[in-house]
């Protein structure tokens, strides 16, 4: 039995897999998807009956197979216009159950150049270290300002002058860190919301699509 | 601008090592700052673009505050 070879995508870890089996007859029916050596898709077929092979004998055919990834716009498509399956067992034309392991080729070095990893908890626990690092950060230059101030009065004449002009730059540019280092937490947390809503989004798109096509 | 003797006179050090020493400070909280947002190891675990920018953003933060450090301490 020949094993269909799939284009390669954007899969990664994270993607989640629905197959739709256009077949001449039929349907079919994902079971799992498992990671090993490349990306295998476990497939069970269903025919409600025979279809003709070009081989002879009673053996279905399936004319397309598209596979949905949760990977935007990186439809995964068979190589192949169609394949066969052998039946097993047969079952005189009706009813022929047929299982399929097809192997998703996915070469991480090229095709996953565009690989995406993220663990939303790592990124949100990365926005609090950065709050956390510029609420610390803040507060010890407001200390340090502080004594800057109340050391001024040993200053004189145009030295205690200068030591102000220099510590409202400095009270400047401490600002201008924990804005932006607050903005770094904020972008991080928007990362999380976002990566979230999309996964969520695509993951109600592929049921939709799934249970159109009755899978 | 010029500094008189009789403005030198009028300088009390513990008020100018209190500055001094202040800014040491300011410069050392600085640097550790810098030290902990390049020591979040979640940000390591980001591939991608985006975390990419991220992390790019978070070393031009660290690089900021050793500057200033070293501005204020020089």
């Amino acid at each position: 039995m020949p094993t269909p070879v799939l284009t390669p995508c954007h899969l990664n870890d994270h993607t989640r897999v629905r197959v739709s089996i256009a077949a001449h007859i039929g349907f079919g029916r994902y079971q799992q998807l498992r990671k090993g050596n490349g990306w295998w898709l476990r497939l069970r077929l269903v025919c409600s009956s025979a279809g003709s092979n070009p081989a002879g004998g009673t053996m279905p055919t399936f004319s397309r197979i598209s596979v949905y990834s949760t990977a935007r716009n990186s439809p995964v498509r068979a190589s192949k216009a169609g394949f066969w399956c052998v039946a097993h067992p047969p079952s005189g034309g009706r009813f022929i159950t047929a299982n399929l392991t097809v192997k998703l080729v996915v070469d991480r070095g090229i095709a996953m150049a565009k690989d995406l990893r993220v663990d939303l908890a790592a990124v949100q626990a990365a926005a609090d270290g950065i709050d956390s690092a510029a609420d610390a950060l803040r507060a010890a230059h407001a200390v340090v300002h502080d004594r800057i101030a109340a050391a001024q009065s040993g200053w004189i004449a145009t030295s205690r002058s200068a030591l102000a002009s220099a510590t409202t730059k400095w009270e400047e540019e401490s600002a201008v860190r924990y804005t932006h280092l607050i903005t770094h937490a904020s972008d991080c947390r928007s990362a999380v919301a976002c990566y979230s809503e999309t996964d969520n989004s695509n993951a109600m798109e592929i049921e939709g699509t799934a249970v159109t096509l009755r899978l | 601008m010029t500094v008189s003797m009789a403005d030198v006179e009028q300088w009390q050090p513990d008020q100018i090592e209190e500055v001094a020493r202040a800014l040491a400070e300011r410069a050392r909280t600085g640097g550790q700052t810098a030290e902990d947002l390049r020591g979040l190891q979640e940000m390591a675990k980001w591939e991608g673009d985006a975390g990419e920018a991220a992390r790019q953003a978070i070393e031009e933060s660290a690089t900021a505050l050793e500057t200033s450090a070293k501005k204020t301490t020089s």
